[in-house]
């Protein structure tokens, strides 16, 4: 009955009246003379668009004195109707500001009237950028928008934060993705080429990204592809080759195998050759003096003597063996073009991209066909795009925290490991450590096992638009995301790590996931201009259903003929008495809706004030209780655009001045805690999310000695009243051009409040639990984001253009509920403290006198002893609260020059190598490699005032281990040359080139020590480090 | 044309909006939630199953022993200052020692609770579910009531009717609860045990699950504590009818589970299947070897090993000894053997199954209303019940009389110290009757930690502060 009553309220937008007529035919032309098609006509409620030669048709009443001609990216002209039937037109090129407009996604806004905040990347700055996920280019891009990769695997996606952490439970939820209308599945992106992207928009207010309802919570990412433009054909190949290479920070400053040799005999690490062969260990003085000569390798300290210089002379270059120069390249053919009524793109493209690691790589292909065909008032778009990828992960990110993970040993492992036999393959097998052989055995693993995930994605969209009368159009999309992924983790039956798997053959195991996701959105808007009036108003309804599918298995015992296959793989042996048989596979499928209705309205007066508000409902089945089932979003924008003021006119400085106000509140629909099956044996590669298992009671089973039956009993409390986290923004900005735009600032100051933040409670006992998760918090983010351009030089041959962004946000969290605090991880969770603040024991050095940890007690006194010593939230966190980045772009005749740096700054993460190779205890002297500082800062005797404790004591995990995280990175450097139209006696051979050489990363600047201080997460344990890259390429258009 | 292209997109605009309301009720179908987990009577009797589970009144053995005078720390461990010395507060109840009767019995509470809600409309799949089906919530509403007895007898004062008891919690929810006044408490334990009764086997075919003579035993015990003699002699009687004292010569065999004698209801124990298993654990760790016995925590106290017949009380040797390895090993070398399951060393070492009800407990219920009532000497009296416990505990005994009311409840109150040694009665005996826990000579680990004064706050258990935190509608028990 709603339903009905919302179609009725947009009904009187049909009732128009068709007064009596005459008939005018025109042209429209640009200052050129060229015809212009598409242009909007309108008079009164008549209006149509002119076709691809610029010429119109309108009929109007005979009250109608002028007709208004409207065209994105040409200033607006009403001409006055004489008595003649024939009007033509010419358009001249709109100011630059004027034109600008900002693809919300639902709507397309001129920027003049865009009352919200939302942030612009030019598609030239991801495009022919040789990362596998467009996300990994944004960084530094886009004020508020916080990119931080945490793999350096080709294809692996970023995490994106924009205007910081909203939200405990979902701290690292990711924004809504749209492309062309069509939701895209976060963290998903290796199978898409970004170099068929036109725009991407960043939305990150209320006012800008509450269309899309709960989805929007953390922000919105539109993206529009790009489209056939009419005219010749334009035909492009592009090519790109190049390479990656691991970062060069070496900053850990671990000691070489002398160095650690003399460093274990100095601290008596037992087990360790130093110590055990070291002329100061006592047994060293019982040994006779040389080995007989019937037994040349018997105890001597000749023989020990030997030992030792051998092995101080080995020095492996761990890094070289675990990291490689990958090799990368591109090739994509497009074409785009468009008659009258039909305009096309089509682009296919082919990239292979081996990552730094030795295992490591993407290849995808992919193609896209988006064309749109226009037959009087109906314009249909399909707008599809479809790959296939494969990716091998590296063997380090599949075990995490071992000495099998290549980027913790390229740190970890002894120089004095020689990790090949004599017939150069790897020397594996059981490791000691007076015979290492942990690199060996860690590169034998890398040889004889993969991680690969294959994926075939669909992202399409069909759009039907249907213009009633030039102020009333309908537009339906459909569209479709699909990302069909299998997965295979193989281990080869007949090596050495096959050997150590259970039946010791060997395991297969495979795992296929479908994920789906349809929309349907359906809207009517009506726009119209009266005067120095200008409305829209528009309804939508929209219908999105998500599916979620998996399926796999694990197979040992394999058949050491066939490779990477299950294929004969044997029977398993059935234990003495087992009386259940396991299943080795299984499978798993969810999914959700959301049901929404929506609508929006603008009023603009003369372009000069315009007020914006949107209203959504969204009703949605991952909400279990009926009552909180429907959701509410809503927003209010206000745009005053003083420029065109008159008394702002007179002078001719300044360029621009808006002020933009919004409001609005906006639930984060990934704020709702979920769950995952967790019963499928593949887990570990894949997993189906279980949308509704935290809000619902779950059960486990439990046995009772009193029967024979199995028990059961709830295990989670579930969440009835659960509730959605809402995040009300609030939003001021400001634009400022001067010198007719050559230099531009926006400020924008935002204040977001999450209220009903899920937070952990204690529950009443009475319950029958002890704590949940429930809506009972709140959590404030505060931040400046600055945007300036100055265009230094503006010539036709040559230019210099600066732009710089920089964000600062500030995060509180307000309350709690009834708790002050709680800890999680490694960090507290605190009332008045930022969200990632880190908990520890706060770490003095050593005390001077014994060598003992010294540590600061809760009441401000020291003490040695752990156990006694307070722990301190007063670190820092780990989400640094200023980002940015800096383009500095020169342009002389065909050359471009870009340079592009990002940063991050006041942010503070835990390192645990650095923690590891500082200890310099003997147990992890044994087991690890040690930094070079141990040897001039650890305390050896009584008076030393020394940082690192003495090695007879362990300082454990404390603040010592925590470090500044901020960077400065040279992100990118784009040197290009147009080359113009080649032609060969008359024959055009190509229209027009561009050479380019662009490096990724190319140098990094950060007190971090390790590889890589940009991380995903509050913690460095091991990551694959973010690579260089290296690419020429040449784009020919013929 | 146009207007067949008019209304194809307004009729598709219709389809979808009328064909969505289904969008916001999809469920997960691959998941047992609350919903699916009670579907049947089988996956009921599972649940049930699954609250017994959790049920262990080995805690309360454990505090009571802690609290009272009935152990002595060993000298080999003690970390126990906090409970053995009364310096429990709110705060640390919970942190250092884990006595959290509210944080074990409020769980089985909500599992029996899902079970009443889904068992009406449970499905019957199997020849015999609909008489199950009775059975099962007979059990759920005994295990209620029981589980809030106990909590009572933790966190409660002395009965009066408008005193608080614990909230007695019929429906699972999240929300705050507030305490109920005992004789509210008691009307809705009342009313649960009532309807359990009827619905329980009448049999002893299997007492690791609730029988009618359970509740028989557990309406005794509540009517005690309410001072309600006359239910306490009924019930009793009914008990004590049904199931006689042991004999002299299989006594100790009820503590070795060699027989179920003078039992209505155990909570069966295994070396490997409960995580409560081990309840001679809370005495001394499992031994090494059939030699190195484990770190002995307590020992009986001189009070408790002194008060016995040492040479004709069978109850001596069946609760505790001198272990002469202990003496060889050079440590001191009493033992509490009560649940001293198989051999040292073995992995049924410490494993006893928990004995709920006995028919001692009822003689001495009996004993202890009838003296209230005036009947303290001959036929039908606390004296005779006194009696005919002792002659069946005590070789070659010789029958006493009672001269006074008095006299006789100092003996019932001793015969209760002794006869239920260690089994989680003396500190609420204690409790119950007004008087002090006193610890003589080296009993006492301190010179403080020697008395509890009668009627001392500390008798009653203090709410954990966690729970007064999250509960608003709790409130604290005086003194804390």
């Amino acid at each position: 009955m709603k339903k009905i009553i919302f179609l009725i309220a947009f009904l009187p937008l049909f009732l128009f009246v068709n007064a009596q007529n005459r008939t005018i035919t025109g042209k429209v032309t640009d200052e050129k003379g060229s015809p212009l098609a598409g242009v909007t006509v309108t008079a009164g409620n008549a209006g149509t668009t002119t076709n691809s030669a610029g010429e119109f048709t309108l009929t109007v009443g005979p009250s109608v004195r002028s007709l208004t001609f409207t065209s994105v990216g040409f200033a607006q002209v009403s001409k006055d109707l004489g008595t003649s039937s024939t009007l033509d037109v010419t358009l001249t090129t709109e100011d630059k500001s004027l034109t600008e407009v900002v693809i919300t996604g639902y709507t397309r806004e001129s920027k003049t009237k865009f009352t919200g905040s939302a942030a612009k990347i030019d598609a030239k700055h991801i495009e022919t950028v040789p990362v596998g996920s467009f996300d990994q280019a944004l960084q530094g891009r886009a004020a508020g928008l916080q990119i931080n990769s945490g793999s350096g695997q080709p294809g692996a996606n970023a995490q994106v934060w924009i205007r910081g952490v909203q939200s405990v439970t979902a701290a690292f939820a990711q924004p809504l993705y749209v492309v062309d209308g069509v939701p895209l599945a976060a963290g998903s992106f290796q199978t898409l080429n970004p170099n068929d992207f036109e725009s991407i928009t960043v939305l990150k207010d209320a006012s800008a990204a509450s269309l899309y309802g709960s989805r929007a919570g953390t922000g919105v990412i539109v993206i529009t592809t790009k489209k056939g433009k009419r005219g010749a054909t334009n035909i492009q190949y592009r090519t790109q080759l190049g390479f990656t290479e691991r970062p060069q920070a070496t900053n850990f400053d671990i000691m070489n195998s002398s160095e650690i040799l003399s460093f274990e005999e100095r601290i008596r690490a037992t087990g360790t050759p130093g110590w055990t062969y070291g002329k100061t260990n006592p047994v060293y003085a019982g040994l006779p003096a040389t080995s007989p000569a019937n037994n040349p390798f018997a105890a001597s300290q000749a023989r020990y003597d030997f030992i030792l210089d051998s092995m101080r002379n080995i020095n492996t270059a761990t890094m070289d063996i675990f990291y490689r120069q990958g090799f990368s390249q591109l090739h994509e053919l497009n074409l785009n073009g468009g008659a009258e009524r039909t305009n096309f793109f089509l682009s296919g493209s082919y990239f292979d991209q081996e990552g730094t690691d030795m295992r490591a790589y993407l290849k995808r292909y992919t193609a896209r066909f988006n064309i749109e065909h226009t037959a009087d008032k109906l314009t249909v778009q399909f707008n599809t795009a479809g790959g296939w990828s494969k990716i091998d992960q590296s063997e380090g990110e599949w075990y995490g925290n071992s000495t099998r993970n290549t980027f913790q040993m390229s740190w970890r492992a002894k120089p004095y490991e020689y990790p090949y036999k004599a017939d150069g393959t790897p020397n594996f097998g059981a490791s000691t450590g007076l015979s290492q052989k942990t690199i060996g055995t860690a590169l034998e693993g890398v040889q004889n096992s993969t991680w690969t995930q294959t994926q075939i994605k669909i992202n399409s969209g069909l759009t039907l638009i249907y213009r009633f009368t030039p102020n009333l159009s309908f537009k339906n999309i459909f569209g479709v995301d699909v990302n069909d992924d299998r997965y295979q983790r193989w281990i080869k039956p007949d090596s050495y790590i096959g050997s150590l798997q259970t039946f010791g053959k060997g395991y297969d195991i495979e795992a296929y996931r479908i994920t789906s996701q349809f929309i349907n959105t359906s809207s009517l808007v009506y726009a119209r201009r009266f005067d120095l009036h200008d409305i829209e108003v528009g309804g939508y309804f929209e219908a999105i259903r998500a599916y979620q599918k998996a399926l796999g298995f694990t197979l040992f015992n394999l058949d050491p003929r066939l490779p990477l296959t299950g294929q004969g793989a044997g029977t398993l042996p059935v234990a003495a008495g087992q009386t259940t048989y396991p299943q080795t596979s299984s499978s798993a499928k969810s999914g959700y809706g959301i049901r929404s209705f929506f609508g929006t309205a603008r009023y603009s007066y003369n372009n000069r004030y315009t007020i914006n508000g949107t209203i959504r409902r969204d009703g949605t089945s991952r909400i279990l209780n009926p009552e909180n089932k429907e959701v509410t979003t809503w927003s209010l924008g206000f745009v005053w655009n003083a420029i065109s003021e008159g008394f702002i006119k007179e002078q001719n400085w300044l360029s621009d001045l808006k002020l933009r106000l919004s409001y609005g509140s906006v639930p984060n629909i990934g704020s709702i805690p979920t769950g995952t099956y967790g019963t499928l044996n593949t887990s570990t590669i894949t997993t189906v999310t279980n949308y509704l298992s935290p809000q619902v009671p779950a059960y486990g089973t439990n046995t009772y000695a009193g029967s024979t039956i199995t028990g059961q009993a709830p295990t989670t409390p579930g969440n009835p009243d659960l509730k959605i986290e809402t995040i009300q923004k609030a939003n001021i900005g400001v634009d400022l051009g001067v010198w007719r735009n050559r230099a531009r600032l926006s400020v924008d100051l935002y204040k977001n409040t999450t209220v009903d933040l899920f937070v952990s409670q204690p529950l009443p006992r009475e319950s029958g639990f002890t704590t949940a998760t429930i809506n009972a918090g709140e959590m404030t983010n505060k931040g400046v984001e600055f945007v300036a351009g100055v265009d230094f030089i503006q010539k036709k041959d040559m230019g210099l253009t600066l732009n710089w962004n920089h964000a600062i946000n500030e995060n509180k969290i307000e309350d709690l509920g009834l708790v002050d605090e709680y800890v999680t991880g490694t960090f507290l969770i605190k009332e008045g403290l930022p969200y990632g603040s880190h908990y520890d024991e706060h770490y003095l050095g050593a005390d001077p006198q014994t060598g003992r940890p010294l540590y600061e007690t809760q009441d401000g006194k020291t003490t040695t002893d752990i156990s006694k010593a307070g722990k301190f939230a007063k670190f820092g966190t780990f989400m640094p609260k200023h980002i940015g980045g800096l383009n500095l772009e020169f342009r002389f005749h065909g050359l471009t020059v870009a340079t592009f740096f990002s940063y991050q700054f006041d942010v503070v993460r835990n390192n645990n190598i650095e923690s590891w190779i500082t200890r310099g205890t003997p147990a992890y002297t044994a087991a690890v490699n040690q930094s070079r500082r141990l040897l001039t800062q650890q305390w050896r005797q009584p008076g030393d005032n020394a940082y690192y404790q003495s090695p007879l004591y362990d300082r454990d995990f404390t603040s010592a281990d925590l470090q500044d995280a901020k960077f400065l990175r040279f992100r990118n450097l784009m040197v290009a040359y147009q080359i113009p139209e080649i032609s060969i006696s008359g024959t055009r051979l190509i229209k027009s080139a561009r050479f380019y050489v662009q490096a990724q990363n190319l140098a990094l600047w950060s007190p971090w020590r390790g590889p890589d201080p940009e991380d995903n997460n509050n913690i460095s344990l091991n990551e694959y480090p973010n690579p260089k890259m290296v690419v020429a390429g040449i784009d020919i258009n013929f | 044309m146009k207007y067949a292209c008019k209304y194809f997109l307004a009729a598709l605009l219709l389809i979808t909006m009328f064909s969505c309301k289904k969008l916001t009720e999809i469920e997960e179908t691959d998941f047992i939630d609350a919903s699916k987990a009670l579907k049947t009577v089988e996956n009921n009797e599972s649940a049930i199953i699954g609250a017994y589970a959790g049920m262990q009144i080995e805690m309360g053995i454990l505090m009571n022993g802690e609290l009272s005078d009935e152990l002595k720390t060993s000298g080999e461990f003690y970390n126990s200052i906090t409970t053995h010395e009364w310096q429990y507060g709110a705060n640390d109840i919970v942190i250092r020692d884990n006595y959290t009767a509210i944080g074990s019995y409020y769980p089985i509470i909500d599992r029996v609770n899902r079970v009443l809600e889904a068992l009406p409309v449970a499905d019957s799949t199997r020849i015999g579910d609909n008489l199950l089906k009775l059975r099962l919530k007979g059990e759920a509403l005994f295990i209620r009531a029981f589980c809030h007895f106990e909590m009572f007898r933790y966190y409660a004062g002395n009965y009066e009717p408008e005193g608080l008891a614990m909230p007695y919690v019929v429906t699972s929810s999240l929300d705050p609860i507030a305490r109920d006044k005992m004789a509210v408490f008691f009307q809705k334990m009342d009313a649960d045990i009532a309807e359990a009764k009827a619905l329980l086997p009448n049999n002893l075919t299997d007492i690791n699950r609730a029988t009618r003579l359970a509740v028989s035993g557990l309406q005794a015990r509540a009517a005690l504590y309410r001072k309600d003699w006359a239910n306490a002699i009924t019930y009793s009687t009914e008990y004590i009818n049904a199931i006689p004292l042991s004999p002299q010569a299989s006594f100790n065999g009820i503590w070795t589970d060699a027989n179920t004698n003078e039992l209505s209801f155990r909570l069966k124990r295994s070396p490997t299947n409960n995580p409560y298993n081990k309840a001679g654990s809370i005495y001394r760790n499992t031994s090494a070897n059939a030699t190195t016995i484990g770190t002995v925590f307590w020992i009986p106290s001189s009070k408790l090993w002194d008060s016995y017949d040492q040479v004709n009380d069978i109850r001596f040797s069946s609760y505790m000894k001198i272990e002469p390895l202990l003496t060889a090993a050079n440590r001191q070398n009493r033992l509490i053997t009560k649940y001293a399951g198989t051999a040292y060393g073995t992995s049924g070492e410490n494993v006893a199954d928990a004995k709920v009800f006995r028919t001692a407990e009822m003689y001495l219920i009996r004993a202890e209303a009838r003296a209230e009532q005036g009947s303290f000497t001959g036929p039908n009296s606390a004296e005779s019940d006194i009696n005919d416990l002792r002659a069946a505990r005590i070789l070659n005994y010789t029958p006493v009389t009672f001269a006074s009311k008095a006299e006789a409840i100092d003996a019932i109150i001793l015969e209760r110290f002794k006869e239920l040694a260690f089994e989680g009665h003396r500190f609420w005996d204690l409790k119950r009757r007004g008087l002090p826990v006193q610890r003589i000579g080296t009993d006492a680990p301190t010179s403080t930690g020697a008395t509890l004064p009668a009627n001392n706050f500390r008798f009653v258990i203090p709410i954990p502060e966690i729970e007064m935190q999250a509960n608003n509608l709790m409130v604290q028990n005086p003194g804390y």
